[in-house]
Parts: structure tokens; sequence; C-alpha cells
């Protein structure tokens, strides 16, 4: 999970790598297409606990982390 | 009588002369070694500085410098005397040059401490993950995943060097090898298939 105290970047220099959730998608594909390997979803629910619930729960349009 | 005539008022002013000369060369002898001493020490003072951040003008100073050294030696302190001053300018001016230089690299540099850590970290993030995948994304090869941990062990090296030269005062250092992490960070981050940010492009 992403520091909140953490200071900003300098501009252009945020490295912080952003998916946008497609209809149809679940952790597990993001997973899958990110890592090769779906079981890996739960580093992304953890990288996104600020904004999902529920690994089971996410909406096209939600911006996730994928670190 | 008149040969010794003659001779006496040639050999007299010539004495003279001769002794004239020395009073003056002796005269001046202590100020231009005062003078000569004096921007030495000014040279000397600035000298690692400025081999550090600015090399071609202290090269110029330095000829300067050894130009008045050669001019004492051959007793032209009234040479020396005369060149002090502008040597003294030119030493002001590789002290400006520093400074100026020494501004620009500290600005580099803070925008590379504000902005590697966190980009190093996001490829270490990814790498972490990529090394616990039973199976890596399409696209990936094993040999692309060990050069990108190769990758990020260069550059942890890199920046701990860099990191090194900053608080040794070699910004010069700290900023080239600051700019060895952003290259091969952009690099890493292309074959792992990550966005790029814009400063890494650059």
């Amino acid at each position: 999970m992403p520091d909140p105290n953490a200071p900003l970047p300098p501009e252009g220099w945020d490295a912080t790598q952003w998916y946008e959730v497609q209809r149809g998608d679940s952790l597990w594909k993001i997973a899958q297409h990110f890592y090769g390997d779906g079981s890996l979803y739960t580093k992304i629910f953890e990288a996104n606990r600020d904004v999902l619930k529920n690994p089971d729960l996410i909406h096209p349009g939600q911006k996730l982390r994928i670190p | 009588m008149t040969s010794t005539t003659t001779r006496k008022t040639v050999w007299i002013p010539a004495l003279a002369a001769a002794l004239l000369l020395f009073a003056a060369c002796k005269d001046l002898r202590t100020p231009a070694q005062q003078a000569l001493d004096s921007v030495t020490a000014a040279v000397n003072a600035v000298t690692d500085k400025a081999t550090i951040y600015a090399p071609q003008d202290l090269a110029k100073v330095q000829n300067t410098l050894t130009g008045l050294q050669q001019a004492f030696g051959l007793k032209e302190y009234q040479k020396v005397i005369d060149q002090v001053p502008p040597l003294t300018a030119q030493v002001d001016a590789l002290k400006g040059a520093i400074e100026a230089r020494k501004a620009e690299l500290g600005n580099s540099w803070s925008t590379l401490t504000a902005g590697l850590p966190g980009v190093v970290d996001a490829i270490k993030s990814r790498v972490d993950v990529l090394a616990q995948a039973k199976k890596l994304p399409a696209g990936m090869t094993p040999d692309m995943l060990a050069g990108a941990q190769q990758g990020l062990a260069d550059m942890t090296a890199a920046w701990g060097a860099a990191t090194t030269a900053a608080n040794a005062d070699n910004l010069v250092e700290a900023v080239a090898r600051g700019n060895e992490v952003k290259a091969t960070a952009a690099q890493v981050m292309t074959s792992l298939g990550m966005q790029v940010p814009p400063a890494l492009a650059n």
C-alpha cells in the first residue's frame, strides 16, 4: 500500500504504474497480463487497499496501481 | 690624464647605473614577492574545487601563474607587479565560475534525488513480483528478467556511488552517476513493459 506521507515526486518523475480496469477484467486477469501469473493478484489487491475492499469487486474505469 | 678621465667618465656612470638598477630591483623584489605569494595562495585556495567544477578555467589561471613565477625567477619584478592584479581578477572570475557550475549541478542533483529513488523503487517492486511468478508475461523471457535484475543491482550501486560523491561535495560525479541510473532505469522499465516517466525519456 502506498505511503500517504511520502513526498510527491517532481513533475514528470512519477513512476507509479497505473492500469484502468476494463469491462470483463478481474484482478486475476490483470495479474496474468502484467506478471504472467494470475495467482499474484494479491500483490495488486494489497497495493490498492485504499480503493479496493474486496479483490473480487473491481469496476471498469477504476485506476489501479500495478506494483 | 685624459685617458684616466675618460675611463672615469665611463666607469662611474656605469657603476652608478648598476647600483641604481640593483637598488630598484631590490626595492621591487619585496612587493613582487608579496604580490606573487598572495595570488599563489588565492589560486591554491580554489584549486581543489576548480579541479572538479571548472578545470579549463583553472588551467588558464595556472598557466598565467606559472608565467609570473618564471618572470619572478628572471627578476622581472615590475612585470610581476603589473600582472598580479589581472591574475587576481582571473581568480575571482574562476571562483564565480565554480559557484555557477555548482549551482547548476546542485539543481540537477536535487531533481535526481527527488525523482530517482521512486523510479528505482517502482522497478524493484516489479522485479520482485516477477521473480515470484511461476510463468512470465507474454513477450518476457527469463533472460530479460535476469537482465532487469542485473540492471537493478547496477542502479543501486551507481546510486550509492552518486550519493557518496554528493556527500563529498563532488556534484559533477554525483550528477554523472545519477544520470547513469536514469538511463539504466529507462532501459529496464522498457524491457519490463512498464510505463516510463517522461523525465526519464530526456
